[in-house]
């Protein structure tokens, strides 16, 4: 089988054995996912190419606290989240508050994915409009989910969030970005 | 064919810092031990506020104000402002940091911020029980009384034996009219002194050798009670039993 075959997972455990070679598939892999949610996420910063080529410099050098047996996208999409943060930290453009009201109590799950597919298109079409006028912690799981095409729980993963604040999050995400949609209109 | 060129730059880029060794793949001894750090971090933590809760309890009930909110609205001023407040913080640094430090683990952040935390607090207070109601700190407390815990005689003798503004505890030594006189853990004799506006709570006929809290101003070696409340439970106090003779309250004191 050829290293192309791989899955990810494979491929990082490949790399954490000394195959360093392979790193440069994981690169072609996620690059272009990478520099999506870089220029969404990271809406009006500094060139999203310096930051993700810093992601994947970290990825290399933690690439051993990956556990095959686990997730790599969920992984790798947590290194560069922590990365984007750190960036909207040194730029002190956006405030981030370290208490976050939304995770200390239980929410009931919202559903995901029916009501994705109604209005996806229309809520990517908005997100693209006004990125830039969306709170970091709302704009964060809209990208993720609308543009990135992530499920709830692997979202819950790479922000370390229950699932049900993700849910949270999103509805008021939308509901943001419908006030500032009405706003722009 | 602009983003395939942009996309091959970041991939060079990427693998020319690893071929130079300008970035470095880190062992995996590294993060192995990060993770036993952190586990045991976190056990140092739980551990050290099952002791210093604990120890907040001792002290509560070796300075007899534990039993003070038995007093209702009178207890409440003297409680509050008579609390080891230093160790309370401590106790809610230490929660805070542990919240912070499980919030590493899956199985913690992927539940909302309450669970963990009542589990921690939970955790605290039902383990703090049951070492407070243990002898650990008793005999701790005896051996920093012979000075026989060089890390900690202080700690025992300053909390253990400390003087309260507003409460007062001890064995009744002698008694009159209007005045019981009291020994406390210090081996020091305080006069209560009581009158009309006293709240007295007994099971029966204070005597000598019961123990008593009392809140009140204290003034040189004297304290005017506005409220006595006898002990019934209270092993840490040498109850001496001088004097069997059963002795009156003061008129009109009785509950």
């Amino acid at each position: 089988m050829g290293n192309i075959e791989l899955k990810d997972e494979e491929v990082a455990h490949k790399i954490q054995q000394g195959s360093k070679d392979l790193f440069g598939l994981l690169v072609e892999r996620y690059e272009a996912k990478m520099l999506r949610y870089a220029r969404k996420f990271l809406f009006g910063y500094q060139d999203a190419e310096d930051v993700v080529q810093e992601v994947f410099l970290k990825v290399y050098s933690n690439i051993q606290s990956f556990d095959p047996t686990r997730g790599f996208s969920a992984w790798i999409y947590r290194v560069a989240h922590n990365e984007f943060i750190n960036t909207i930290r040194k730029k002190g453009r956006e405030p981030l508050s370290f208490f976050d009201p939304d995770a200390i109590f239980p929410h009931p799950v919202a559903k995901e994915n029916i009501e994705k597919d109604l209005d996806a298109q229309q809520v990517k079409e908005s997100l693209n409009k006004s990125l830039d006028k969306i709170d970091p912690k709302y704009r964060e799981p809209l990208v993720l989910y609308y543009f990135e095409d992530l499920d709830y729980n692997t979202i819950s993963e790479i922000l370390h969030l229950p699932v049900s604040t993700v849910g949270v999050r999103l509805n008021r995400g939308k509901e943001l970005l419908k006030k500032v949609i009405q706003g722009i209109n | 064919m602009e983003n395939n060129q942009e996309d091959n730059s970041i991939k060079n880029k990427v693998l020319q810092a690893i071929e130079t060794g300008k970035v470095k793949m880190k062992p995996k001894w590294e993060f192995v031990l990060q993770t036993i750090l952190m586990i045991f971090g976190a056990i140092i933590l739980i551990l050290g506020l099952l002791y210093f809760f604990s120890l907040t309890i001792f002290i509560l009930r070796q300075s007899g104000l534990w039993f003070v909110p038995s007093f209702g609205y009178k207890g409440i001023m003297p409680f509050f402002s008579s609390l080891p407040w230093l160790l309370i913080i401590l106790v809610l640094v230490a929660i805070m940091v542990l919240e912070i430090l499980v919030k590493h683990f899956s199985f913690v952040y992927r539940k909302p911020v309450l669970y963990s935390f009542a589990g921690i607090v939970l955790l605290v207070i039902f383990g703090s029980f049951s070492v407070a109601n243990s002898q650990f700190h008793r005999g701790m407390f005896e051996l920093a009384e012979r000075d026989h815990l060089p890390f900690a005689n202080s700690l025992y003798q300053g909390y253990g034996l400390q003087r309260l503004e507003n409460v007062a505890e001890g064995v009744i030594r002698e008694t009159s009219d209007l005045e019981y006189v009291i020994e406390n853990r210090k081996g020091e004799s305080i006069t209560v002194i009581v009158d009309d506006d006293t709240d007295v709570n007994t099971v029966g006929q204070l005597e000598i050798g019961d123990v008593i809290v009392v809140i009140g101003q204290r003034s040189n070696g004297s304290i005017n009670a506005r409220g006595i409340q006898e002990i019934q439970d209270f092993p840490s106090m040498p109850k001496r039993k001088m004097m069997r003779d059963r002795l009156p309250l003061p008129p009109g004191k009785m509950k």
